[in-house]
């Protein structure tokens, strides 16, 4: 206990210069900015940020990307509850409750409640960060081949069936059209290119940063250009008072405790984001509230529950990122690219080589949430008045940082194509209903998955009984299998009339009949 | 006007075509025998895989597309796409398409942009309904926001992150 105090308060000291707080400022702010515009996801801000700090030292770039993730998943709040429009996909959730508050004149309320919320949540993640990462971590040493291979599949499994509004076999497509794209290029182990279409710069493969502000960026300019736009509530709302704020805080203090718990175990999920921490927390809320009928009538209940749940899932999608390599969202994602143009290889061997970085991020995130909390509480007026910015000024400029983002980073113009072909074909796969965070996983761990599977084909001498034959391995292989299996409604509506012993059905059966 | 249900079908049949083109392209894929590897390890295995899984996972959806016809129960993605919308969102990736693809790398970037950005408002802002005075205000106003963008844009990338444009 006390190491991991010293590794904070060392970690504390480091980070708390002056030069370090300015980024702290400037980027969670600048994140809460591109979190409350529709349109701007924390992905995209991300993903466009990574290019700007390119020049940065190692710390000071993680501790400005880790600042805008926190703030853009807050920043969605004041979109979601001002325009009944979530900023990021991460507050739905927050609109549902938080709008009908403003039209109540609670609009001041219930910014302060997203804003608490969202701290707490956080905090309940970096709690949780510290607490899990450095075992997981350990345990995540004595993987081989094997259990990489799984926990690659389990990764794009899980998020394609998390993630799909609908149709489960969507959410698999995307995730191999990913891993078909990373395909693409020279090959881990024999250095064999493949599929390159004799185009020379397709030889390294299809970098990461272009795809993701293409698929991410340019396919929200489609989208916003494209849908109705929403108008702002102009109600006026009375200001809310510090106690009205915290009793509510503390009489919702077993949500805030379940939702942040929930927040954070979505997060460390794979390749599932924010969005799912929060219907989560704020399904599992409204299970156990008393005031359940209030639920998407301005519940105070359930906006602290949607809120806490999203930025939650932010310390808790970074466990899996460090200790695994494993993204836990599609930020995270991008975040993964991040750390090895800074020279930190996320994984199993991170305590070993750099066992100060899980707590140098915890701090990052706790320097954030602060500011997060400041600038929530303080600059309500300049969000309003940000909201009202036109798309028709605002997409272009978010198109022309599109184009720069990518090739910022390596100087080439293909990139820049990249990130159009990544951007048209985003906007018609969402279009269609695909979701993205399994293509992003795809792309992320395609590499680790055709590695792992080669490695553990060669070590076994071809024989493949022994990807099931390892505890870990068996157990993800069984995992994967059921997931499967329950994505078939043939087999859910089996297991359904199992458990209600089948006479339900035959009773309903016969009063149709009669 | 565009059904979303015809495009579902045709990004359908297009991702069938991709999966067997992989799974093709995997298993002519060089075997790398001259170097005597192992011959679990051959490059075009995981491609093979996918090719077999995308082939699969497209069927079954060209399948249940096909079985339902035009009945919408509510699992698939349904609605048009009006004339409309269809020529807006196809202006607006010519309009990107010219930035991007055509004038950046060709002309000074801040250029590049700032055309963009001011051919960008004018296009969406401006309507035919609107008075001479407005659509005067209008254009000054986009020429403006486009101009100090271009700058601040290249100033923000080139002097302060150091970072070369196209």
């Amino acid at each position: 206990m006390t190491t991991v105090f010293d590794a904070l308060f060392s970690a504390f000291a480091n980070l708390s210069t002056p030069m370090m707080l300015f980024n702290v400022v400037w980027a969670t702010l600048l994140g809460i900015f591109v979190g409350a515009l529709p349109g701007l996801t924390a992905t995209m801000g991300v993903a466009l940020l990574t290019t700007l700090t390119y020049s940065l030292e190692r710390d000071a770039a993680i501790l400005v990307l880790i600042c805008m993730y926190v703030g853009a998943i807050y920043g969605g709040s004041r979109s979601a509850i001002l325009l009944n429009i979530p900023g990021t996909p991460a507050s739905a959730a927050t609109a549902l409750d938080g709008f009908p508050l403003v039209r109540q004149g609670k609009g001041a309320l219930a910014m302060a409640i997203a804003t608490l919320g969202s701290m707490l949540g956080t905090l309940v993640g970096i709690v949780m960060l510290i607490a899990i990462a450095p075992p997981l971590a350990e345990a995540a040493f004595g993987f081989g081949s094997y259990e990489f291979f799984w926990l690659a599949l389990f990764g794009i499994i899980i998020s394609g069936q998390l993630t799909h509004s609908g149709e489960p076999l969507k959410g698999y497509m995307a995730g191999l059209i990913g891993l078909s794209v990373a395909m693409i290029g020279s090959e881990g182990i024999h250095s064999y290119v493949r599929f390159n279409f004799n185009i020379q710069q397709m030889n390294g493969g299809i970098d990461l940063i272009p795809a993701m502000v293409g698929a991410f960026g340019f396919a929200e300019v489609l989208f916003a250009m494209t849908l109705p736009a929403a108008q702002m509530v102009e109600k006026k709302s009375v200001p809310a008072p510090i106690r009205e704020l915290l009793s509510s805080v503390w009489r919702y203090k077993r949500t805030v405790l379940e939702s942040g718990v929930i927040g954070t175990l979505v997060g460390i999920i794979p390749g599932v984001g924010e969005d799912i921490g929060a219907w989560g927390s704020y399904a599992a809320a409204k299970r156990h509230s008393k005031e359940r009928a209030e639920f998407g009538k301005g519940s105070q209940e359930g906006l602290i529950a949607a809120e806490t749940g999203n930025s939650a899932v932010v310390p808790g999608s970074l466990i899996p990122t460090l200790t695994l390599g494993v993204p836990g969202s599609a930020s995270a994602a991008v975040l993964i690219a991040a750390l090895f143009l800074h020279g930190v290889r996320p994984g199993p061997m991170i305590m070993f080589d750099q066992p100060e970085m899980i707590y140098t991020i915890a701090v990052m995130l706790i320097f954030a949430t602060i500011a997060m909390g400041v600038f929530g509480m303080a600059l309500t007026p300049v969000f309003v008045r940000v909201l009202k910015v036109p798309r028709t000024i605002l997409m272009p400029l978010v198109f022309c940082l599109c184009v720069i983002g990518p090739y910022a980073l390596t100087q080439r113009i293909f990139d820049i194509w990249v990130m159009f072909f990544f951007g048209v074909v985003g906007y018609v796969l969402r279009r269609l209903n695909y979701p993205m965070a399994p293509l992003v996983l795809g792309i992320i761990l395609g590499s680790l998955l055709d590695k792992s599977l080669r490695r553990g084909l060669i070590l076994s001498n071809g024989d493949i009984t022994a990807f099931f034959t390892r505890p870990v391995s068996a157990g993800f292989a069984i995992l994967i299998a059921l997931i499967i299996l329950f994505s078939i409604p043939q087999v859910r509506r089996l297991v359904q009339f199992k458990r209600r012993g089948g006479g339900a059905n035959r009773e309903d059966r016969g009063h149709g009949q009669d | 006007m565009l059904k979303l249900r015809s495009a579902d079908l045709a990004v359908t049949v297009i991702l069938l075509a991709i999966g067997i083109a992989q799974f093709v392209g995997g298993f002519t894929m060089d075997r790398l025998e001259v170097r005597r590897i192992h011959p679990a390890s051959i490059p075009g295995l995981l491609p093979m895989i996918l090719g077999i899984a995308i082939t699969i996972i497209a069927g079954l959806q060209l399948w249940s597309l096909v079985r339902r016809r035009d009945r919408d129960d509510g699992t698939h993605v349904s609605g048009l796409i009006d004339r409309t919308e269809l020529l807006k969102l196809l202006g607006l990736i010519a309009l990107c398409a010219a930035y991007a693809l055509v004038l950046v790398g060709r002309v000074h970037f801040w250029v590049a942009s700032s055309l963009f950005v001011a051919s960008f408002i004018i296009i969406f802002e401006c309507s035919r309904s609107m008075t001479r005075k407005a659509a005067i205000f209008t254009i000054a106003r986009a020429v403006i926001i486009a101009v100090i963008f271009g700058g601040a844009l290249s100033f923000l990338f080139e002097d302060l992150f150091l970072v070369r444009l196209p």
